[in-house]
């Protein structure tokens, strides 16, 4: 029960507005800059064969770029995902749809930020353990 | 002959607020929304809406008219009237009193939290501060905002959090005082703007820039804005009095 | 008959109502792309890369399923193409964050490109994987 008091609180935690800002930019920038990488190998390696994409995935550049990525995608998402609870999950905003559901805000808010916070951390994992095994 | 749906709401007798009709004979000469409001309230003298100087500097008779946010007495009805009909709604996001007249309260608390007035506790050698034409060029576009209210309720940010988000015209405003040469409590300004709600939560939708109706842009000066939080930021923000930025 | 102070005051919020200009549903489909994607999207791609690097065998039953499954074979695309759509109206965020298209003109010329671009990009999909 704690732990959903913490989480329903998470808004006014004293985050820095440009910090968050900026290191949403940033990792926006990384992002667009792997997946750019991503698509040159797409482009110049068609047809798509198994043998070459082993040998791109195998490669150290690949593993550590993916690894940085695999922590930059949650630090980008949740920045998003906590805008979007912080908009949409809360008592004036689910008031103007239902007035008994407003009053469940910071409960269902908690739980929404449970929800993504821990499916991250499975993303995170997941790619991790796929292109180190 | 034109149709007129008005948005109705007595708080003395109704419960929930309706659209009521009116069949009217259109106009021979293009008139303006506020016009039209006043020959409607001839025939029915209950509809209440706000209004003052009738030429778009006073910024009362802001409301939605067939889904965009104006002022009725600059809207010629020609620009608006669609298929015959119009609708004419209160500003989005705010409490309605009654009819089309909006409780502004949220809307003046955050033009208050940023503190519209001129901070410089230099002394005056002269009798006033001077300030150089270019320096006064970069109030235009700043200082003409009638605080209609036009931006901040067709801002989506706003309608979900008008007490923490500050909005389109308040932010106008603040960045209308950071950028007057004369104030010297620039980074006391850019500091109470920090948090992630106050200015951050604006991304760029622009509702704002499409509905003023004094042609200004709101985003572009909270554009400015941010770029002055980050800059501040890299520089280890430290309080002082002089000007930064 | 006096006046009911209790009475919470009605808000007019009709979102079907409201006039949203090309500029306003550009962010809110970048905002409902992002969630789609990482909900989606991203564990469809790792479920993806899992299997295209495991065996060869498991890369031509992925191969197979993509040329055989129109479900599957849509699936992805669109998965991808939402993940598209959410990079290029990124892209148009960063822009207006350094100062470029901020005007209004300017905001919906950008939206329309990114339209037309996405657009292309989806026929450029449909053309390689079902003509």
């Amino acid at each position: 029960m704690v732990f959903v008091d913490i989480v329903c609180h998470l808004d006014v935690l004293p985050m820095i507005g440009s910090t968050l800002f900026f290191a949403q930019r940033f990792s926006a920038v990384f992002l667009l800059a792997y997946v750019i990488w991503l698509i040159t190998f797409f482009i110049f390696n068609q047809p798509f064969e198994f043998s070459t994409w082993v040998q791109f995935t195998n490669q150290q550049k690949f593993l550590i770029f993916t690894s940085a990525v695999a922590l930059i995608i949650p630090l980008h998402a949740f920045i998003g995902l906590w805008t979007i609870g912080t908009d949409y999950f809360t008592q004036r905003t689910l008031g103007f749809l239902n007035n008994r559901l407003s009053q469940y805000a910071g409960l269902i808010r908690g739980a929404y930020t449970f929800l993504f916070t821990i499916w991250g951390f499975l993303i995170v994992f997941f790619i991790l353990f796929i292109i180190w095994s | 002959m034109i149709s007129i749906n008005i948005y109705r709401y007595n708080p003395e007798t109704d419960q929930f607020p309706y659209m009521q009709t009116f069949e009217f004979e259109k106009p021979k000469r293009d008139i303006m929304v506020l016009e039209l409001l006043n020959q409607l309230k001839t025939k029915d003298p209950t509809i209440s809406y706000r209004r003052s100087c009738r030429e778009g500097v006073c910024g009362s008779d802001g409301m939605n008219i067939n889904g965009k946010n104006g002022l009725a007495c600059i809207t010629p009805l020609s620009s608006v009237i669609k298929k015959n009909k119009l609708d004419l709604r209160p500003l989005p996001g705010l409490p309605v009193v009654r009819d089309l007249v909006v409780d502004m309260t949220e809307f003046y608390a955050q033009y208050e939290k940023i503190k519209p007035f001129l901070q410089n506790d230099t002394p005056v050698d002269i009798g006033e501060r001077l300030q150089s034409p270019e320096d006064r060029d970069k109030l235009d576009g700043l200082y003409e905002c009638i605080l209609c209210a036009c931006c901040s309720t067709s801002c989506p940010s706003f309608w979900w959090n008008p007490d923490k988000f500050v909005g389109p015209a308040a932010l106008l405003q603040a960045y209308r005082f950071i950028a007057d040469s004369r104030d010297t409590k620039t980074a006391e300004r850019l500091q109470s703007l920090s948090d992630p709600f106050s200015v951050y939560r604006c991304h760029g939708i622009m509702n704002c820039v499409s509905v003023c109706p004094k042609g200004l842009n709101p985003n572009e000066a909270i554009g400015e804005i941010k770029s002055m939080l980050l800059s501040n930021k890299n520089k280890k923000n430290i309080i002082t009095s002089d000007k930064v930025g | 008959m006096s006046i009911n102070h209790n009475k919470v005051r009605p808000v007019y919020m009709n979102l079907f109502q409201i006039r949203l200009p090309i500029s306003a549903i550009s962010s809110i489909t970048h905002r409902l792309a992002g969630i789609y994607i990482f909900f989606i999207s991203l564990p469809l791609f790792l479920f993806l890369l899992y299997f295209t690097t495991k065996s060869y065998n498991d890369f031509m039953f992925i191969q197979q399923a993509f040329n055989n499954s129109i479900f599957f074979s849509t699936f992805v695309s669109f998965s991808f193409l939402v993940f598209a759509y959410h990079i290029l109206t990124g892209v148009r965020h960063l822009l207006q964050d350094l100062h470029i298209g901020e005007s209004l003109s300017a905001s919906r010329v950008s939206s329309y490109i990114v339209f037309i671009l996405w657009f292309l990009l989806t026929l450029f999909v449909i053309w390689m994987f079902y003509l």
